[in-house]
């Protein structure tokens, strides 16, 4: 038929644009990039034995790495914005994100628009001073050094952890969102110490009395904050929803799970819009807790019918059943409502593929043949139908 | 130099700059800003790759993701910093077929298991487009993945001869081989295609600027 190279050179840069069409990379790029330096960020899981085994050994390289190989560009106490940074010195991060990196390996991160200045560093206390803006920090622990973070009124003592603090002066109003860890919150209007565990968030404001803790605490934890001296009250500053989907978003599906279950999960499943319901479901089914993705997608399924994502609801139930729970039957039960559900949808091809497969290990050989037959009635030559085939000769008498 | 800043616009942000050498070098340090230039500098790179060699496939971000991953736990081992992009490549390619031979390997325990992987096509795709995409990746599938990734570093992905021998870490020759071999599997299968004849022959079905 004479095709040469240059017919499939021709053919293949065809390809290649049709590809940057359906995937486009810049796209893909940006997609990506939260859930890859989460990844990054993310610190190692040890297990017991192996930190049993190497703990002595942490010590020892922590305490080496503090004090004989310390980097040689910081050469007293920390760098900001690449050089080294001066205690008192007040640090403005303007249009962009500002890092601080502490010698010891404790890293602050200020948002654009935001004020600090590291008000002392020395060996047993280091004290930040937030005067605006939103600061996220992770300290190190174990190293004798006791931080503290003031922002206005208040004050949040740490000895390791990684949380945010978010101080708008105007507003006399401080947030601490708690990742890991606990805090010691200490403030004039608050009338006594507040001790937050993660995953607290709390919110004081000294102008308006009382002062308000808020949202992701458990129900034990709402009551304990309920009752300050001062005589605060759980406020709703926030949708409980917001967190658990950015920690999803970020990656942290037993967190965002975790954090979901702790604000209320039967309430989010009757509450929440169809994309966060799909969110919820993801989460759950990476977390590997099939139930609550079961829960997730089925509410989804039955409060947004005739939707795009209640069809995506069924597919996704389709794979849990399939993938988790070898229940072949409730697969090609969920799989056969996605491709009704959605007949053109762009995961067709996938629904039919993981029907043929249920329908094959079911008990049901005339089921499996009929869709097998709609199957190659619509894609003769579709990559399942070697599949389809033999399940109609396997159903023949 | 001082940190001490009376005028607010002499702050800038820890960000990492620099040609490969310092990203290396940063990378090696755990330089906060390091990772995220990395990303940004290669990841759409390393997504043509990819996705050029595996199709429209649902498992490409994870595959990108590995990429990323595998070369910041390998980033000692890089002996010439000014080969950085070219050896990301060579990891996103051989993560690639690491990826197509789980495949072949789990379609040889299962054999109910369908032959290929549906393809799965995140925007609107005009019909044609998707139709060429799909003959065409179908014919790859069954192709050894030595071959088949040969075929989709030259002449989809167009590297040079050399670039596309080195991403694979063979030689030139071996390169050729391979790719000869490549073609001549497709042009056997495009003899019993009528579809994919007409791809080749003339693309007319094949509009890219047609409305999905």
């Amino acid at each position: 038929m004479g095709f040469g190279s240059e017919s499939l050179e021709r053919l293949g840069a065809r390809v290649g644009k049709s590809m940057d069409l359906v995937a486009p990379a810049d796209v893909a790029a940006r997609e990506g990039r939260a859930r890859f330096l989460a990844k990054v960020h993310q610190p190692a899981r040890k297990s017991f034995s192996l930190s049993l085994t190497f703990g002595v050994l942490a010590v020892a390289a922590t305490v080496a790495l503090v004090f004989v190989f310390r980097p040689a560009n910081i050469t007293s106490g920390f760098v900001a914005a690449g050089v080294q940074g001066e205690v008192g010195a007040l640090l403005l991060s303007e249009t962009k994100t500002m890092a601080l990196q502490f010698v010891e390996g404790s890293h602050v991160e200020l948002d654009p628009q935001g004020q600090l200045r590291v008000a002392e560093f020395g060996t047993r206390k280091a004290r930040v001073q937030l005067q605006r803006g939103r600061a996220h920090l992770s300290i190190t622990k174990g190293l004798g050094r006791a931080w503290a973070v003031e922002a206005g009124p208040f004050a949040v003592n740490v000895t390791g952890t990684r949380f945010s603090v978010d101080w708008q002066p105007e507003e006399h109003r401080m947030e601490v969102v708690l990742h890991e860890g606990s805090v010691v919150v200490t403030g004039a209007c608050l009338g006594g110490e507040r001790r937050l565990v993660a995953p607290d968030r709390m919110v004081a404001d000294c102008d308006k009395k009382p002062v308000a803790f808020a949202a992701e605490a458990t129900e034990a934890e709402e009551e304990r904050e309920a009752a300050p001296p001062t005589g605060a009250v759980p406020i709703a500053t926030a949708p409980p929803s917001i967190s658990w989907r950015q920690l999803a978003k970020a990656g942290h599906y037993e967190e965002a799970l975790a954090n979901a279950k702790r604000a209320g999960f039967s309430r989010i499943c009757k509450t929440a819009t169809a994309a966060e319901l799909l969110d919820l479901g993801d989460a759950a089914r990476l977390a590997g807790d099939t139930g609550a993705a079961e829960q997730a997608l089925t509410a989804l399924h039955s409060r947004f019918p005739h939707t795009p994502q209640s069809a995506l609801a069924s597919f996704n139930l389709g794979r849990l059943a399939f993938d988790q729970r070898r229940n072949f039957d409730a697969a090609s039960t969920h799989f056969s409502r996605y491709i009704a559900e959605e007949p053109t949808g762009a995961l067709v091809g996938d629904a039919w593929g993981r029907l043929l497969e249920a329908r094959s290990k079911s008990r049901d050989p005339t089921a499996a043949a009929n869709d097998a037959r709609t199957y190659l009635a619509r894609f003769s030559n579709g990559p399942y139908s070697g599949l389809a085939r033999r399940l109609i000769q396997n159903a023949q008498p | 130099m001082s940190a001490h800043f009376d005028a607010p616009s002499n702050v800038e942000p820890l960000r990492f700059q620099g040609d490969d050498h310092a990203m290396v070098a940063a990378l090696r340090l755990h330089h906060p800003g390091a990772a995220a230039a990395f990303w940004d500098r290669y990841a759409a790179r390393v997504h043509r790759t990819i996705s050029r060699t595996m199709g429209p496939d649902a498992e490409t971000p994870d595959l990108l993701q590995e990429t990323f991953i595998r070369a910041l736990a390998e980033i000692k081992s890089l002996d010439d910093p000014s080969r950085l992009g070219a050896w990301l490549t060579t990891i996103a390619v051989f993560t690639a077929r690491a990826c197509i031979r789980r495949r072949s390997r789990r379609k040889l325990l299962f054999a109910l298991s369908p032959s290929t992987v549906e393809p799965t096509f995140s925007l609107p795709v005009p019909d044609g487009v998707r139709e060429g995409l799909r003959e065409v990746y179908d014919v790859l599938a069954t192709m050894p993945s030595d071959e088949r990734i040969a075929f989709a570093l030259r002449l989809i992905d167009g590297l040079p001869l050399a670039e596309a021998a080195a991403s694979m870490d063979v030689s030139l020759a071996t390169f050729k081989r391979r790719l000869q071999k490549a073609e001549r599997l497709f042009l056997q299968v495009a003899q019993q295609s009528p579809q994919l004849r007409e791809f080749i022959e003339e693309g007319k079905r094949w509009d890219l600027d047609q409305k999905a």
